[in-house]
C-alpha cells in the first residue's frame, strides 16, 4: 500500500480522517485543558497563601 | 490502602502514577494504530471504511464505563462523604462526556457512508445522546451549586438516576430492531472478528483506558488543591513545586 492509497481509504478517505481528526482534537484537549486549569488554580492558590502571609504580619 | 484516600497522599500518588499511564497510553495507541490502520486487511463488506472502528468501539465502551465509575464514585462520596470519591465523580464527567461525544460523531461518519444518513432515531444512537444529556446535565448541576460538598452530593444524586441508561445502551442492540449492528467482540465464545482486527481493537481499547485514568488523575490533582487550598500541606506543595 502506497502513501495516496493510504489517504484515500478505498473512498472513505474524508469519513475515516474526518473521525480520526476529530477524536485527536478532543483527546488532545483533554490533556491540555486539565493543564492550563492546574496552571491558573496554582498561581490563585499562591495569591492567597501570600495575601494570608501579608494579614498574618 | 487507606493512607491513600487522604488527599495528601492521593495528591503524590496520583503524581508519580501520571508519567507511567501517559508513557503506557502512548505506546499502546502507537501500536493499536499501526495494526489497525496499516497490518489489519479491509472488510470484506465495508472495505476500509470500517476503520473508523478502532476508535469508535473504543471510545463507546468508556463512555459507558466512565459512566458507570463516576456514579459509582458519587455514591461512595454520598455514603461515606469521602473527598477523593467526590472529586473522581466530578473529574470523570468531562472525560466521559468527550468520549460521548467522540462516539457519537465518529459513527456518525461511519453511519453516513454504510447505512446512507448521518443520523437515526433508532435505540442504540437515542439513549448515546441520552447518555451525553446525562453527562452535561452532571456538569451543569455542578457548576450551579457553589459550595463543593452540596454540589458534589447533587451531581451524584442526578448520576445514579441516569445509571438506568447505561443497560439500555448496551441491550438496545437486542432489544430492540435497530440500524446500529449488534456486538461482534463480546459474543460469548467466539467472537466474529477477525484476530488481525481485534488484536489492534483491543491495544487501543486498553490504550484509551489508559488515556482515561492519565487525565482524570490529571484532573484529580487540581481539584483536591482547590478543596484542601486551607490545609497546611497544600502550601507545602505550592513552596516546593515552583
Amino acid at each position: 500500500m502506497n502513501w495516496s492509497d493510504f489517504i484515500v481509504m478505498g473512498g472513505y478517505g474524508h469519513y475515516v480522517w474526518s473521525a480520526y481528526g476529530f477524536t485527536t482534537v478532543v483527546l488532545a484537549l483533554n490533556i491540555v485543558i486539565p493543564l492550563r486549569r492546574r496552571h491558573s488554580v496554582m498561581r490563585t492558590l499562591r495569591r492567597l497563601s501570600r495575601a494570608e502571609a501579608g494579614q498574618a504580619e | 490502602m487507606y493512607k491513600y484516600a487522604s488527599p495528601k497522599n492521593f495528591y503524590a500518588l496520583a503524581g508519580q502514577l501520571i508519567p507511567w499511564l501517559a508513557g503506557l497510553t502512548v505506546l499502546l495507541l502507537a501500536v493499536g494504530l499501526y495494526l489497525g490502520l496499516f497490518v489489519a486487511p479491509p472488510d470484506y463488506q465495508q472495505g476500509e471504511s470500517y476503520r473508523i472502528m478502532f476508535i469508535h468501539v473504543p471510545s463507546a465502551w468508556m463512555s459507558l464505563f466512565v459512566y458507570v465509575v463516576m456514579a459509582a464514585a458519587g455514591a461512595a462520596g454520598l455514603a461515606w462523604h469521602t473527598k477523593i470519591a467526590e472529586v473522581l465523580a466530578s473529574a470523570c464527567a468531562p472525560v466521559g462526556a468527550s468520549f460521548t461525544l467522540i462516539t457519537l460523531v465518529t459513527g456518525s461518519l461511519w453511519g453516513k457512508p454504510m447505512w446512507g444518513t448521518w443520523w437515526a432515531w433508532d435505540a442504540r444512537l437515542t439513549s448515546e445522546l441520552i447518555l451525553l444529556f446525562l453527562y452535561i446535565g452532571f456538569m451543569a448541576l455542578q457548576a450551579s451549586i457553589d459550595e463543593p460538598r452540596r454540589a458534589a452530593r447533587a451531581a451524584a444524586v442526578l448520576a445514579l438516576v441516569g445509571v438506568v441508561n447505561i443497560p439500555i445502551i448496551h441491550f438496545s442492540v437486542e432489544w430492540w430492531n435497530t440500524l446500529h449492528q449488534p456486538a461482534s467482540v463480546s459474543k460469548v465464545g467466539t467472537p466474529s472478528i477477525h484476530p488481525s482486527m481485534l488484536v489492534p481493537l483491543l491495544l487501543m481499547a486498553l490504550g484509551f483506558k489508559l488515556y482515561f485514568f492519565t487525565v482524570v488523575l490529571m484532573r484529580m490533582r487540581y481539584q483536591i488543591l482547590e478543596r484542601e487550598k486551607y490545609s497546611h500541606w497544600v502550601a507545602e506543595v505550592l513552596a516546593a513545586e515552583k
